[in-house]
């Protein structure tokens, strides 16, 4: 490389930092120059690249403009607790008056989430908790009865009996751990419900897909396919209606994510569990205002899920 | 002495084709399914996407060179084509047009990983990381992190569409496999890029043009990323900036147990999609036979093992 192209870069590489550190300086705080701040608010999003995160951070910052006494530092852990456990400390050593934890791991950042409680910095843990109390609120939809509800329906549909595939979150996730013992504790009642296949297809539309046309291709009479979220279930859905069984499978899934609604509207996925990513975005300032101002709060806060069928789907567009 | 070493050179060569028969036969014995023709369909459309990624994996690694950005650029084009085949898009073009800027975006990243290797002397590995950071970063700004979604009919027919029971992706990758395999076994620019990949100091001196031609293997790669994206995002009804995290493993362990080797100089297009088969092949017929996913990963890493073991050069 020659001489000036060197300082070219360098000059490039300076700018290009200022540019981005102003742009990060813009997104990352809500402070406005000349406004008084009463308190300092950091909070940690498990990972900003994801759709239904995304929801919730956009609901979050909307209420958040609305606290002008309040400021908040929006941080995103980019799927990587390790990178959450560095923001954490960051946050700690900002001094923030309270910090918001949206875990990407329950067990990874329960000792972060101690540390920073017993230096006097109330958390909450949004979504995700950590795996022991050590002090935390924690506000989320719980997966528990979320699975609950949702193989409750499908046995009620199926009469009692019949063959069902199931489609679950990555091996060891929160949400799927949940949504899992929700379901063991519906069929454990229904020994004539079968799991035919079982597979762990990681929220992803495409395995979702590749893994229902495998399945279909046994040709093992299916009666449902139970999803642990939308995509999963989309992907299959698209698999089932190209084999031409949509009559024989009924679709269920989780999440109530616009395509997934429309899917319910048109008759081609039986039911999705609609889960407030608005809501709990909102909540969750409303929540940290409440414990900032000295208000006693519950340890959980649960903002439930809701079962939309082609009955109610209408409702759900506009949220 | 000689004649049993002759027999395992031949099949050290042969090696990669035999662990596909040999995993062909086994899951057709165990799963009465896995021969049907509706089976072998899906198979086949299954394997294309990390098939085109495999075979843009297979000319750069030629070169002695690596491309880890192509999930990333998959994504991306798969956003940007898509947002231009939205039924309630603000612009909307063409199918081909929309498949054309799909490539330009492919030819873009191609360049930038050339430019930075040949000219800018970075090492493959790191030049390839950076496209691959900035173009997933630049696919969600892109997005604003959601999936676009609600295709006009001509999209969703490049990846849902099918020719009699031949589905359009895997005629995609067929086509794209006869041109690969012309291009790098019966041209003068296929020559080229062995020599490259063999010694490029050779390769200099008796003329070649060392840093076009390796510039050009990775936009090659861009390409065949750029329609990967294309066809998979319409496939799935669905353009995430998130797909196709992690696939650029897939595609280098296809070219690797296919036969090329990572020094550069050896491979063929034969052998990598004799890898994309069998790692296609594994998931398919693991699926079938319902085995859970803890064991799926250990199974696959094993039987990829087997099948680098078999293909080793034994001499």
């Amino acid at each position: 490389m020659t001489k000036w192209l060197k300082v070219l870069c360098t000059a490039g590489l300076a700018a290009g930092t200022v540019m981005v550190s102003c742009m990060g300086a813009m997104a990352e705080s809500t402070t406005e120059a000349g406004e008084e701040k009463t308190y300092k608010v950091g909070a940690i999003f498990q990972d900003l690249s994801n759709e239904w995160i995304v929801i919730e951070k956009d609901a979050f910052l909307e209420e958040a403009e609305k606290h002008p006494n309040i400021e908040f530092i929006v941080l995103d852990g980019q799927g990587d607790p390790a990178n959450q456990i560095k923001q954490m400390e960051t946050l700690v050593s900002q001094k923030c008056d309270l910090i918001i934890c949206n875990p990407y791991d329950q067990f990874q950042l329960t000792p972060s989430i101690q540390g920073a409680i017993e230096g006097g910095i109330p958390v909450i843990a949004l979504g995700t908790n950590c795996d022991e109390d050590v002090g935390q609120i924690h506000i989320s939809s719980s997966n528990q009865v979320a699975g609950e509800m949702q193989m409750q329906q499908v046995v009620d549909d199926l009469g009692g009996k019949g063959n069902i595939a199931v489609l679950r979150g990555p091996n060891g996730n929160f949400s799927r751990n949940g949504r899992d013992e929700g379901w063991e504790k519906v069929l454990e009642n229904y020994p004539d419900i079968h799991i035919v296949f079982d597979q762990a297809a990681d929220w992803s539309r495409v395995l979702g897909m590749d893994t229902m046309e495998n399945w279909l291709s046994t040709g093992t009479q299916i009666d449902a396919l139970v999803g642990q979220n939308d995509e999963m279930a989309l992907g299959a859905a698209v698999a089932i209606e190209a084999a031409g069984r949509q009559d024989e499978i009924r679709i269920y899934a989780i999440d109530g994510i616009p395509d997934a609604l429309n899917a319910v509207k048109e008759g081609r996925m039986v039911s999705t569990l609609f889960q407030d990513a608005k809501k709990v975005g909102k909540e969750v300032v409303l929540l940290a205002e409440k414990m900032l101002n000295g208000e006693e709060v519950e340890k959980i806060y649960d903002v439930p899920f809701e079962m939309v069928t082609i009955d109610n789907v209408d409702e759900y567009f506009d949220r | 002495m000689s004649i049993v070493a002759n027999v395992r050179k031949r099949l050290g060569s042969y090696g990669i084709y035999i662990a596909l028969i040999v995993i062909f036969i086994f899951l057709s014995c165990f799963s009465e399914s896995f021969l049907s023709v509706n089976n072998i369909l899906n198979l086949i459309r299954q394997a294309s996407f990390n098939g085109m990624l495999a075979l843009g994996a297979t000319f750069v690694i030629m070169t002695g060179g690596i491309d880890l950005s192509v999930g990333s650029t998959l994504a991306l084009t798969g956003v940007i084509a898509a947002s231009f085949s939205i039924q309630s898009g603000a612009i909307q073009l063409p199918l081909g047009l929309a498949v054309l800027v799909g490539i330009i975006v492919g030819v873009i990243a191609g360049l930038a990983n050339g430019l930075m290797v040949t000219y800018g002397k970075i090492p493959p590995f790191i030049a390839t990381l950076v496209t691959q950071m900035v173009l997933r970063g630049a696919a969600l700004v892109f997005s604003n992190g959601q999936p676009i979604t609600g295709y006009t009919s001509a999209y969703k027919w490049m990846g849902q569409g099918a020719v009699g029971r031949i589905p359009i992706p895997m005629i995609l990758f067929l086509i794209l496999i006869v041109v690969c395999a012309l291009v790098l076994h019966y041209t003068k620019y296929g020559r080229h890029v062995y020599a490259v990949g063999g010694n490029p100091q050779a390769a200099k001196a008796s003329g070649l043009r060392v840093s076009s031609i390796t510039i050009s293997t990775y936009v090659i790669s861009g390409i065949l990323a750029a329609l990967a994206g294309i066809a998979l995002s319409s496939r799935v009804n669905a353009a995430s900036p998130i797909a196709g995290e992690g696939y650029e493993a897939d595609a280098v362990a296809a070219a690797v147990m296919g036969g090329t080797s990572l020094a550069g100089g050896t491979g063929s297009i034969g052998g990598t999609v004799a890898g994309v088969f069998i790692i296609a092949m594994i998931s398919n017929g693991l699926d079938m036979l319902n085995v859970s996913s803890y064991y799926q990963k250990i199974v696959k890493g094993i039987i990829i093992f087997i099948a680098v073991m078999l293909d080793r050069k034994k001499d």
